[in-house]
């Protein structure tokens, strides 16, 4: 278990604003959450220093940028595969939005960015030649993000 | 989109804080085109937002959970997606067109929410199938749809080869 760090109710209302916009003004957050704008600076640099907050940066929207298909492709493989597979992908230089080591369903989830379907089609066509035989290829639609479901305190000791 | 337009992408997507003052000295341009940049980006939907990534295992998250579900073709998929979307902890819902049907994602301190969450999923009538996926990732909410300067620097080499 990581060290985990306290945080509170106003620690919690500064995450949430930061995530909508974390170019809001320190001074609208004093406002918002009814300190000083030192002690916002002061909580900021607080979870900045704990690593809770890594950075500060931006969405694109890559459906903006040409990448229309965004896709998930689920791959089931054998542990011995993992290296060759990951290779293959890096080697591809595709757009990846995550890739991730997973459990259950799938062993390896894939969130690809791609121009046109090809792109998608040949990854699937090597994943096949390299004897990766369960690929669940699945194209995203419209998407709704609600952040504020994620309960945001402090659990454990 | 042009180069400038890029460059401003760039820079904030390194740091989404840094003000368009500083930037328009770096890149040599007036704070107010660095401006007029960032919101037209706003406008044509190519920022999405500027946000902050955070690590979630710091408040004791152990790592997301993927559901992959497939709705019953007697309902419409938009009254799964509506339903999961209520739910504690999903973060992201997506129609998905595929082996399955929706996507949902959710951040997960350990196997009981996603039991859960999975219980809950189960129980609404339009859904039919629900199969999890665990990571232990515990970076939010940079999601599995919307890119950053990982993929970006790609896509940088990709526009200066033009």
């Amino acid at each position: 278990m990581k060290d985990t760090v306290r945080i509170d109710e106003i620690d919690a209302k500064i995450l949430r604003e930061l995530i909508k916009n974390s170019r809001t003004k320190l001074k609208d957050l004093a406002e918002y959450c009814n300190v000083s704008i030192n002690a916002i600076f002061k909580r900021i640099q607080r979870l900045k220093e704990s690593g809770l907050i890594k950075r500060a940066t931006l969405f694109t929207n890559m459906g903006a940028l040409e990448y229309e298909i965004s896709a998930t492709i689920g791959i089931n493989l054998n542990p011995d595969q993992e290296q060759n597979v990951m290779n293959l992908i890096r080697d591809k230089k595709m757009n990846l939005a995550a890739i991730s080591r997973s459990m259950g369903k799938f062993d390896l989830c894939v969130f690809v960015m791609a121009k046109n379907l090809e792109e998608i089609e040949d990854l699937k066509r090597d994943l096949i030649l390299q004897g990766i035989n369960r690929v669940s290829v699945n194209f995203w639609g419209k998407t709704h993000v609600q952040y504020e479901n994620v309960e945001l305190k402090a659990v454990g000791r | 989109m042009d180069k400038i337009d890029l460059k401003v992408l760039q820079e904030l997507t390194e740091n989404s804080e840094t003000s368009f003052r500083r930037i328009a000295m770096k890149l040599g341009l007036s704070p107010k085109t660095v401006q007029n940049r960032y919101e037209k980006m706003e406008r044509q939907g190519v920022i999405f937002r500027s946000t902050v990534e955070l690590d979630l295992s710091k408040i004791g998250y152990s790592g997301k959970a993927y559901f992959f579900v497939r709705n019953s073709p007697k309902y419409e998929v938009a009254e799964t997606v509506n339903e999961v979307s209520k739910l504690k902890q999903v973060f992201l819902v997506s129609e998905i067109v595929g082996d399955f049907d929706v996507i949902a994602l959710a951040m997960i301190k350990d196997f009981g929410d996603a039991i859960k969450i999975n219980n809950e999923i189960r129980k609404i009538p339009s859904v039919s199938k629900v199969e999890i996926a665990f990571t232990s990732n515990t970076t939010f909410p940079l999601t599995e749809k919307f890119g950053t300067i990982f993929q970006y620097e790609e896509l940088w080499k990709n526009f200066s080869k033009k």
